[in-house]
């Protein structure tokens, strides 16, 4: 489409792409359009970001009607938005700006649009656990994996090792965690450990390995800012470049009363490595994707963009709780009693994932309790009912989005976070226990990543992955 | 010139919030106001004080082009509206709510523990501008990154906008 504008809102200001890209964000750091690397001292390399000319530049439809194409229309670099500069028309902007971006990374690595379901181009980028290897080695190349513990056999070429419970580091059944959150794992109605992946695209890793960020070695050696490559579109234009992109994916293993035609799925090997008390297990296992971030930094929101969906069959809202309108719910079960299935509680200790099912037949009861502010719902719903019916025929039907998180003032210089919109916001799959409304105790994405280091204690652009190094 | 007693009641309030705290208004209430703190206390104060607080409103409205409004409200002979007025500037400033016949009272006899108050609610606390004024955060809550006391803060003016 044509006429469209990206913007960086600045104080309430509306500022075509090509202006941000002067503006240092609130926390610092220089977001650039760099093609080169980060680091003052470091050679950059040639191709981090490359230009490309595929920018989807499709402006939220006005009257928002969504068809097939629009939905299948492709990644934007950048967000498209042309308006009033309010919170209802950006949310709804970021909202559609979300549906594409998940639409377009689920489509397989080739790029055609997703119809029976396939591999997603998001599962050919680098898996955290191939990216942050022991001692600090040189991760293999983009999109190739280490090979799976010995234990793992009889898998397909290629499967996942998906072996996180938790975004927490507590248990010593993570190897490989995600998140400084102190939340537990989370137990699907047939008693599985939901396994997380956390995967980066190839600009990220490419500025990761051309700075030797992949090792505490390598971090302490780095003497400039972190800034990983931003996503960007060049003026009236389909040209830019797609900058760096995060997936994190919760998936629950398929039991025998689970459709796998509901789900996006995946084979994988679901690994427990050996620790205290805790036995090395690893079975091929069926799972369906039942949440993802998406995140996504652009010039104009150097703090990112973070998107958030779930399958449509998780879990009931708090109000809806009780009344449910679900018969079953992959975490909720309306037949329990809440002095039976307490309500978004953590499971017993020992969280042991090599037993499998979790004993005396728990499972987690989980509902979405985040109150969203009005204009944040309305647009979720607004797209959620667009894009699909939309998507009829595809797996992707099943999913909504739940929110997304964008800066309001991304150079607000008293807030580094760049005053997040939503406040708050939580996946239910991946945020399960600290869902809420309460500062500091609750899930908002850029209030947490905002304080995220490297293993030196340097600030790490919003990302978590650096503090996983060896 | 805009008649004020037509303007919209929220900007109305933002207007004599500003005023009253010596926030801009842009402050107090920006375009994309993320918190929604500027709505939360108009309803606040017209469900718990309506009578009361829309007297302070009429008075405001009628005396808005007075450049010495704030002190017309402030030290109003009619106690009703000069405490109403200092409720809603701590209501700004620390999040809370002090019931005007409350800080009457204490004013009137200033013996511990001091007024009552209730925190309106766990963003209000946060969002006191009493930290930003101090140029700081709320006690168990900041934004900024470790070791930013290592750094002077941003001027006032970054904070208050005025």
């Amino acid at each position: 489409m044509k006429g469209f504008v990206s913007i960086c809102v600045v104080g309430g200001a509306l500022l075509l792409a090509t202006a941000c890209k002067d503006n240092a964000p609130g926390n610092g750091t220089a977001p650039g359009n760099e093609i080169a690397a980060g680091n003052s001292t470091a050679p950059a390399k040639a191709g981090i970001n490359p230009v490309v000319d595929t920018c989807n530049t499709t402006l939220p439809p006005s009257p928002a009607v969504v068809t097939p194409a629009i939905a299948h229309s492709g990644l934007p670099c950048s967000l498209a938005f042309q308006g009033k500069v309010a919170l209802e028309p950006l949310q709804e902007a970021f909202d559609f700006n979300s549906w594409l971006t998940f639409v377009a990374l689920s489509a397989p690595a080739g790029g055609s649009s997703p119809g029976p379901d396939a591999p997603a181009a998001w599962q050919g980028w680098q898996d955290l656990g191939s990216l942050m290897l022991p001692d600090g080695a040189a991760p293999p190349p983009f999109g190739s994996s280490v090979p799976p513990p010995k234990i793992c056999t009889g898998g397909p070429a290629g499967a996942p090792v998906l072996q996180m419970i938790s975004k927490t580091p507590v248990t010593p059944t993570v190897s490989v965690a995600g998140q400084p959150l102190n939340t537990g794992p989370l137990i699907d109605q047939n008693g599985h450990y939901v396994r997380y992946q956390i995967l980066v695209n190839e600009p990220m890793y490419d500025y990761i390995v051309a700075n030797h960020l992949y090792s505490k070695a390598g971090q302490q050696a780095f003497t400039g800012t972190i800034a990983f490559p931003v996503g960007d579109t060049k003026k009236d234009s389909t040209s830019g470049t797609i900058g760096a992109i995060v997936v994190k994916a919760s998936w629950m293993v398929l039991g025998p009363h689970d459709d796998p035609a509901k789900f996006h799925v995946t084979r994988a090997y679901v690994y427990t490595p050996p620790s205290t008390g805790v036995s090395e297990s690893c079975k091929t296992e069926t799972l369906g994707l039942v949440g993802i971030h998406i995140v996504h930094k652009t010039a104009g929101e150097p703090q990112w963009i973070w998107s958030t969906f779930e399958h449509v069959d998780n879990v009931p809202t708090a109000a809806k709780a009780g009344k449910p309108t679900n018969a079953a719910y992959h975490f909720y079960n309306p037949s329990c009693s809440a002095a039976k299935c307490p309500i978004n509680k953590q499971p017993p200790q020992p969280w042991n994932a090599s037993i499998d099912p979790f004993p005396d037949g728990f499972h987690s009861q989980i509902v979405r309790t985040t109150k969203y502010p009005p204009e944040a719902l309305r647009s979720a719903a607004l797209w959620n009912d667009q894009f699909q019916p939309a998507l009829k025929g595809s797996v992707l039907a099943n999913y909504e989005l739940i929110t997304t998180q964008w800066p309001t003032d991304a150079k607000n210089p008293t807030d580094p976070n760049g005053a997040p919109f939503p406040v708050y916001a939580a996946n239910a799959t991946m945020e399960t226990y600290v869902q809420g409304n309460v500062p500091q105790a609750s899930s908002s994405c850029m209030a947490c990543h905002g304080n995220a280091t490297t293993t030196t204690g340097k600030e790490s652009d919003f990302s978590f992955v650096l503090e996983k190094a060896h | 010139m805009t008649d004020p007693v037509a303007q919209d009641p929220l900007d109305q309030f933002v207007a004599l919030s500003a005023i009253l705290t010596g926030v801009a208004a842009d402050k107090l209430h920006p375009t994309l106001d993320t918190y929604g703190t500027a709505r939360e206390y108009l309803a606040y104060a017209t469900a718990n004080a309506g009578a009361q607080f829309a007297g302070l409103m009429r008075f405001y409205a009628a005396n808005s082009s007075n450049p010495d409004v704030g002190s017309l409200v402030f030290n109003n002979t009619d106690p009703a509206i000069a405490y109403m007025a200092k409720t809603v500037m701590l209501m700004w400033y620390l999040g809370a709510w002090y019931p005007p016949d409350g800080l009457q009272k204490y004013h009137d006899n200033p013996q511990p523990p001091g007024p009552p108050f209730l925190v309106i609610s766990a963003d209000a606390y946060t969002q006191g501008w009493a930290w930003r004024v101090g140029q700081t955060h709320p006690m168990g809550y900041s934004d900024w990154r470790f070791g930013y006391w290592h750094s002077a803060p941003p001027p006032l003016s970054a904070f208050i906008g005025a």
